[in-house]
């Protein structure tokens, strides 16, 4: 299966600043592909040019084999998009809104109607398709506004944070979508902050960082890059100095919550008991020891020096 | 897909009320309240001997009412920028231009219903409505224009909130022009202006009856305005048409 997004040094610059810098990637028939980064990172500027809302200064981008710049109408022909802002115009029913965009992507009467009954079905939003769409909770506007990107049925669709500020239920609804689209052939490319949305989703994924791409390559293959699992240990605020100081002697420090010491564990998970003899010696007292596996989360610590500002899991998110 | 375009706009327009009903309760507010003041001094403002001042501020009520129906466009795609839907529209493979087709639309609309209202108002409180084929064929071309100016400035300033302020610039604007006073009443630099003001041109082609007057005004300025519109929406979904 060939490629149906690739991406050669594209860059975008805004005067002095730049924003997309250089940035290479292909995402390959029928695969999720996300694109992780702090804000600011270019993550949408990205999407923007992907979907010729945006021109990019140099650099090349094909979609399903053509190219964004000189044939943007063609593009988008092929593509759907979800962007960060839900974008529904709230006046409007449900149904309303799907008339309207199977007739802008030139779908007939008859087509448009029976897409129009697929997707409200297949979203769940049969109950509400006449109702305005100022009356749908968040959720809901966010599953209206995915169905909306497929009823011309596209080859690669764009999602940009496509489940932030959503409830966790409708999260994981979304994330169900995304997979069974996925297994349908369509191809999918996400930005995100959730690092779990990722690392449930994707095979493939790019750390972006203040417009270069930090990592990409497979989940997988990152995580095993990282080589170290991660020891984390909770102690009481009156002992953490200390604990740090000592566990500081067996790995390098990794990020966590301020009620947390981490460390990487080069030697593996066989050092754990070496650690707790040390703690015991300095009588501390531990109240949590955890040893974790290398995740997604420690691939952008090792590739960018910090956690990802707003990496929240789909427990903790809103 | 353009019926479509326009119905939505159209639909979106008459769910708000607060998007229609001032510019049809407005300006005749205006035109009762300066009636009211200026009504028995027209010889003093330089009207001619006779001439009622409700048929000389009939004019102003349909520009006043032109401006209502532009800021009404250029709000509703301010709010489809902010919102998104702009992106959504400009994501589908219609040509671009389409976006403004339906605001534009229903500013023809609403600026034909209210002329078409005034002259039936104005005409109802005893105001000579001869030019009346001026303004029902003005009033729509007016508000395009109006639109076409409110959604250049509010797709490059990106926000809604430009419009308060833009209305009452323009509002302001009408003060130097004929719409209100005579502008042969006005001296100095200020009805130097005022005699060049294509809102003079306007209500001096709408009292006079003078549809080529003020419908080529009023086409001239849409041509411009338009333009300068379809240049805005370019530069901000991608900069192709």
């Amino acid at each position: 299966m060939g490629p149906q997004v690739v991406v050669e040094d594209l860059t975008r610059v805004f005067g002095a600043r730049t924003v997309v810098a250089g940035v290479d990637f292909e995402v390959g028939e029928g695969e999720i592909f996300a694109v992780l980064g702090p804000n600011g990172a270019g993550k949408s500027t990205l999407i923007r040019m992907l979907t010729t809302l945006l021109k990019p200064t140099s650099g090349r981008a094909l979609i399903a084999g053509i190219d964004v710049a000189s044939r943007p109408r063609e593009v988008r022909k092929v593509i759907g998009g979800v962007l960060q802002e839900t974008s529904v115009d709230q006046l409007m029913t449900g149904v309303e809104l799907m008339r309207l965009q199977a007739a802008l992507h030139g779908l007939g009467k008859a087509e448009a109607r029976r897409r129009t009954g697929e997707l409200l079905s297949r979203f769940g939003l049969d109950g509400v398709a006449g109702d305005r769409v100022s009356t749908y909770s968040g959720g809901t506007r966010r599953r209206l506004d995915l169905a909306l990107s497929l009823l011309h049925r596209p080859k690669v669709l764009f999602l940009d944070e496509p489940t932030t500020g959503i409830d966790p239920t409708s999260r994981l609804a979304v994330w169900d979508e995304i997979r069974a689209l996925r297994d349908e052939g369509t191809t999918v490319m996400l930005t995100t902050q959730y690092l779990e949305e990722a690392d449930r989703l994707c095979r493939d994924v790019a750390i972006l960082v203040q417009g270069r791409i930090a990592r990409s390559g497979a989940v997988d293959r990152l995580k095993a890059e990282v080589d170290a699992p991660t020891l984390v240990v909770g102690v009481e605020e009156r002992v953490r100095a200390r604990t740090a100081e000592i566990l500081a002697g067996f790995g390098p420090a990794r990020a966590r919550s301020d009620d947390e010491i981490a460390i990487a564990l080069p030697g593996g998970t066989a050092e754990t008991a070496a650690v707790v003899r040390a703690l015991d010696e300095a009588a501390i007292t531990v109240d949590r020891l955890q040893v974790e596996p290398p995740s997604l989360d420690d691939v952008f610590a090792e590739a960018t020096g910090g956690r990802l500002e707003g990496a929240l899991t789909a427990e903790s998110g809103t | 897909m353009t019926a479509l375009l326009v119905r939505r706009s159209v639909a979106g327009m008459a769910r708000q009320p607060g998007a229609w009903l001032p510019g049809l309760l407005f300006p005749l507010l205006i035109a009762a309240v300066f009636t009211a003041n200026y009504g028995r001094a027209g010889v003093l403002l330089g009207l001619p001997e006779g001439a009622s001042y409700l048929s000389f501020i009939l004019p102003a009520a349909v520009i006043v009412g032109g401006l209502y129906a532009g800021v009404a466009a250029g709000t509703a795609v301010t709010s489809d920028l902010t919102g998104g839907f702009l992106s959504r529209m400009a994501l589908t493979p219609m040509p671009r231009a389409m976006i403004l087709v339906g605001p534009l639309a229903a500013a023809a609309l609403q600026g034909l219903l209210q002329g078409s209202l005034f002259v039936l108002v104005f005409g109802a409180l005893g105001a000579e409505t001869n030019g009346a084929e001026a303004v029902v064929c003005t009033a729509p071309l007016l508000a395009v224009a109006m639109a076409g100016l409110t959604i250049a400035l509010g797709l490059k300033a990106g926000t809604g909130e430009i419009m308060i302020s833009l209305f009452g610039l323009l509002f302001l604007c009408l003060f130097v022009s004929s719409a209100f006073f005579p502008a042969g009443y006005m001296q100095g630099w200020f009805g130097a202006v005022a005699q060049y003001s294509p809102f003079t041109w306007l209500a001096d082609g709408l009292r006079a009856g003078d549809l080529a007057k003020a419908a080529g005004t009023a086409l001239g300025l849409g041509v411009l305005t338009v333009a300068w519109a379809l240049s805005a929406l370019y530069r901000t979904t991608g900069g192709e048409p």
